[in-house]
């Protein structure tokens, strides 16, 4: 009995107690880092597929005095839970964001330049540092500063059933043209012509759009209303309209597109390198199906751009061991590191790895592919990339869902939004 | 399918035998449907956790899988990092589920006995703000966190988990201390026995069903809870298993249906086996607890 | 001893209630309540992207919504995914209700069946839904042409989109309205009945006459339950259909996460949740007006 009372009061003081600690607590009191102590680094991944398979193990063992705390937090996410975090004071001093993310990033303050870091890295280790491809360092650039190093950027490239149109007796297409001419002629019952998906994800579209020869202006803001956006609605339209794609089209994410490809329900499908592993389990490289960076449109092969996007490590303006940080940025640069993430998902821009044995046994494509993905261009960045996006989503959605719009008109009616953003 | 049809149903056994037995097939007809578009989505979602996640996109499709195949299971439950996501969601279900339990019944056991001022106010001051989408409090919410010095720590899950379950939880116990009758506690009070005392040896074991439904869906809440470990925490070491679940769905290129589905399910069961062991009681809760 | 039970009860009186209710409210209001009044500040200020301080600029994000085309398409797709989830999902619960009281004992099991879809989590009743309405793979579509008939486009045409993301919903929330209805069921005094057979009441009559009435209360809890977990619906949509296709399933919640977490707007964003909220409260009110003044 005595202990029942005893249980009672004690759980009414801890309810109390919680209620107190909600309203009344003040700020966290950590303890504040002595000089000695060795220096913490809070490194973001955006996806658990972006760590490499050593998971810091050797850098750990050489630098003990630098304590690493690696966390995945979703891209999608990261710049929200950075923006909150850092005004705070709380956040990392390495995060991984989309490339196209970089401007609201810069504009809010959240990043520091370091260029100074990469000057003396340049000079302590030469060779790892000119292993990186122009890429790499063009992802985690903003108006000509560098704010850290992407180690993945990856294109969507052009695969199709290289048996299929051998056995129709036709030509691999060079151009969007000769695509849907490949597309009508290998649009069965069984199969679609060519697999995309619907309008829910710019970055499919702004990689036909440039390999179409589609420019941007000064305020990087894309130009639908023009020969290549417009060509590249209509593009959409014309799949749609002629039954070439799913009929479910419009509902279809990145993995029913890619599924359909990979399980022998599409011909032709837009696809980056990352899934190629994911196809080969299924179909042979060289036999049944082949890929080729994105087409070119007639009459505009000068301004061909084979797109990509890019995923950089750049460091935040919370960050005070800016050396310590480089180091990290040097260790995910190393070869051994850069290629476990290649292996498994996106293409790596530590170019020793394209030449590497090992990475060429496991994927067969990377020959055909080293020399076009020295040559993209990274998808432009944006400050207002969101509402940019759900603009042209808009417009593709349009013309994707009613067959009587005009893509022309639809073009200039959605530049004329996309141009009031600036 | 309508309520007029149910309305007939509903009066066994005062008219003819023939009415009678026709009522009852047309309430087991009716009954059947309803388990059909209840169960039949969970069971297509359990059959595809034995299949291949290119099995799950072939056309024409199959209903049963070629092979009853447990590698997704088998697969979830030998990952490493398996049971510290599991131990951490049992352990933030458990504590938010106790407090939960403890912080209401004060208040409400005040709601359902007393009168006083400011009543029919402060019941609302507590049910109101759990008609906001859970969603949305995360931004304001996290500046909060941020400045109590909570980021990354149990006490921000524990904390939120709490103050959304507490809402539901006095009003379901408010519902059940009501339908106790008075002279029982009057009793316990002429005997001379405290509040506390009351509450506790006499109120509280007569309100188990009560309990136990608060209970439930306490643990419900916590159990599936995302918005908030996906934004209060950044730290694997905190990752809870619908936090693991999300991951999961972007760790491959083509969405791999069989092995999301294997885990949802695998996070479900837990729970589902709590509800049965007491849905009995579970029900009499709601009974007695939703009068308000 | 009798001068103590009188100090007793008068403390039990006025300072107790308060005691008890303290913790709870504090909690609650400081948690929840704190984020509802941070939010309406926020939404009257005029935010930059990404940050939490601007001028003061009075109700014009709330004006500034109400010109967007795509805040209207949003309203009036939350409003028919809402009346669209409380009509069919009353209907069915009512249904559900009925007929699990006529079974009495044995419904023990069917009872307990009923509530599986409301404890899964709303990601997982997402990734069910997208596979039995999915136009190649889906099961939907199997029965469809397994009986000979056309395959449908369901989740890439925009009234069939909304028609299975609310079906998703109703699957999702109605069992605890359906429980709660049978909860109103069980507390009727069945000589109530026998009574009415007596007089001669058809069972039209002694639905709408007996039973509607005394389960009030019920069916207004069961109500407020559907509109406000409709209104606030989120986890399902987003994995399901997210927001497609062309907008047309686009509710409120899925408007406000996006404002938010990706146009990175905070002081629309919080607008958008003081309007759900309103929303809430204000539907709430009506229907416990509604059937109090039938009881």
């Amino acid at each position: 009995m005595l202990n029942m009372r005893k249980i009672l009061i004690w759980s009414l003081i801890a309810s109390f107690a919680m209620t107190g600690s909600v309203v009344f607590a003040t700020g966290g009191s950590e303890a504040e880092a002595g000089e000695d102590e060795p220096v913490e680094l809070t490194v973001w991944f955006g996806r658990e597929n972006f760590i490499p398979d050593d998971n810091f193990a050797s850098f750990r063992a050489k630098y003990d005095n630098i304590i690493v705390n690696v966390d995945v937090i979703p891209l999608e996410q990261a710049l929200t839970e950075a923006s909150t975090a850092l005004s705070a004071g709380k956040g990392p001093d390495i995060l991984q964001t989309d490339s196209r993310r970089i401007p609201p990033l810069v504009q809010a303050n959240l990043l520091q330049e370091i260029e100074a870091q990469l000057a003396l890295w340049q000079k302590e280790d030469p060779a790892s540092y000119n292993n990186i491809s122009s890429s790499g360092w063009d992802h985690a650039t903003h108006d000509g500063k560098r704010y850290g190093v992407a180690f993945s950027a990856g294109p969507f490239n052009h695969v199709y059933r290289l048996d299929w149109l051998e056995a129709a007796g036709l030509d691999a297409p060079t151009t969007w043209e000769e695509l849907l001419d490949v597309a009508r002629a290998l649009n069965t019952d069984d199969h679609i012509g060519y697999s995309i998906r619907g309008a829910n994800s710019t970055v499919w579209f702004s990689s036909h759009y440039m390999a179409m020869g589609g420019k941007y202006d000064e305020n990087d803001v894309i130009q639908l209303d023009s020969e290549a956006g417009i060509y590249a609605l209509g593009f959409y339209q014309t799949l749609v309209r002629e039954g070439l794609v799913s009929p479910d089209v419009l509902a279809w994410g990145s993995g029913d597109m890619r599924a359909a490809f990979i399980t022998g329900r599409a011909a032709q499908a837009p696809i980056g390198t990352n899934i190629f592993p994911s196809i080969q389990e299924e179909l042979e490289y060289g036999v049944q199906w082949a890929a080729v960076p994105p087409l070119k449109r007639e009459g505009a092969e000068d301004e061909y751009r084979y797109a990509s996007l890019g995923w950089p490590h750049v460091v935040t303006s919370a960050s005070e061991d800016l050396y310590e940080a480089s180091l990290v940025l040097r260790y995910l640069a190393e070869h051994d590191n850069a290629m476990s993430i290649a292996l498994r998902y996106q293409p790596t821009t530590i170019m020793s790895v394209w030449d590497d044995p090992a990475y060429i046994d496991v994927q067969p494509w990377a020959r055909d592919f080293a020399e076009p993905l020295r040559n993209m261009t990274r998808t432009p960045p944006n400050l207002y990339i969101t509402d940019m996006d759900e603009i042209i989503l808009d417009a593709l959605g349009e013309v994707m869902s009613d067959m009587n719009a005009d893509p022309a008109e639809v073009a200039a009616r959605y530049q004329l939004v996309l141009n009031d953003l600036f | 399918m309508n309520t007029a049809t149910s309305a007939k149903a509903l009066e066994i056994g005062t008219r003819s035998p023939k009415f009678k037995r026709r009522s009852m097939i047309l309430t087991w007809v009716l009954v059947i449907v309803m388990m059909v578009w209840v169960l039949l989505p969970l069971l297509w979602a359990i059959l595809s956790t034995f299949k291949t996640p290119i099995e799950i996109y072939r056309v024409p499709i199959k209903i049963l899988p070629e092979s009853f195949d447990f590698s997704n299971y088998v697969r979830i439950l030998t990952d490493s990092d398996f049971p510290r996501y599991f131990m951490n969601t049992v352990m933030l279900t458990v504590i938010t589920t106790v407090l939960t339990v403890f912080i209401s019944m004060w208040a409400a056991y005040a709601f359902a006995r007393m009168r006083f001022p400011l009543h029919h106010m402060l019941l609302l001051f507590i049910l109101v703000p759990r008609l906001i989408p859970r969603i949305s409090v995360v931004i304001p919410l996290y500046r909060m966190i941020v400045q109590l010095g909570l980021l990354n720590t149990y006490a921000a899950l524990i904390i939120t988990y709490t103050v959304t379950a507490i809402p539901f939880a006095v009003w379901i116990m408010s519902g059940v201390f009501e339908s106790i009758p008075r002279e029982i506690e009057e009793s316990a009070f002429m005997d001379g026995a405290r509040l506390f005392q009351t509450l506790w040896r006499i109120m509280l074991p007569i309100a188990i069903p009560g309990v136990i439904a608060v209970v439930i869906f306490t643990v419900r809440e916590s159990w599936n809870e995302f918005p908030f470990v996906l934004s209060f925490t950044t730290s694997s070491r905190l990752r809870t298993l619908p936090y693991q679940l999300f991951l999961f769905r972007d760790t491959l290129g083509i969405e791999n249906w069989p092995l999301i589905n294997t885990f949802a399910i695998i996070t479900v069961i837990p729970i589902l086996v709590a509800y049965f062991i007491f849905s009995k009681h579970v029900m009499t809760g709601i009974v007695q607890g939703a009068v308000k | 001893m009798k001068g103590r039970t009188i100090s007793y009860n008068r403390f039990r009186n006025l300072v107790l209630p308060y005691f008890l209710v303290l913790p709870s409210i504090l909690l609650v209001c400081g948690v929840l309540g704190y984020a509802i009044v941070v939010a309406f500040y926020d939404s009257l200020h005029d935010y930059p992207m990404l940050a939490t301080t601007g001028p003061f600029v009075g109700f014009d994000n709330y004006i500034e919504l109400f010109g967007k085309a795509h805040f209207q398409n949003a309203i009036v797709t939350t409003f028919v995914f809402v009346f669209g989830t409380v009509i069919v999902g009353m209907v069915l619960s009512l249904t559900l209700g009925l007929t699990l009281y006529n079974l009495k004992k044995s419904a023990r099991i069917f009872r307990s069946m009923t509530l599986m879809p409301y404890l899964i989590s709303g990601v997982a009743a997402a990734v069910i839904w997208r596979f039995l309405f999915n136009s190649d793979a889906g099961f939907v579509n199997l029965v469809i042409q397994t009986v000979g008939g056309e395959p449908v486009r369901w989740l890439s045409d925009k009234t069939n989109a909304l028609i299975v993301v609310t079906m998703a919903n109703i699957w999702k929330i109605f069992p605890m309205s359906t429980l709660l209805i049978l909860a109103g069921l069980q507390v009727i005094d069945p000589d109530l009945y026998d009574a009415a057979t007596i007089d001669g009441a058809s069972s039209r009559q002694t639905f709408v006459r007996i039973t509607l009435p005394l389960i009030g209360s019920y069916l207004s809890t069961s109500l407020i339950w559907l509109t406000f977990a409709s209104f606030n619906m989120f986890t399902i949509i987003y994995p399901l259909t997210g927001g497609g296709p062309v907008r047309a399933t686009e509710v409120m919640a899925l408007f406000m996460y996006r404002l938010a977490f990706g146009s990175l707007n905070f002081s629309s964003s919080s607008a958008v949740m003081i309007m759900l909220l309103a929303l809430n409260v204000g539907f709430s009110v009506i229907f416990i007006k509604l059937f109090r003044n039938r009881v």
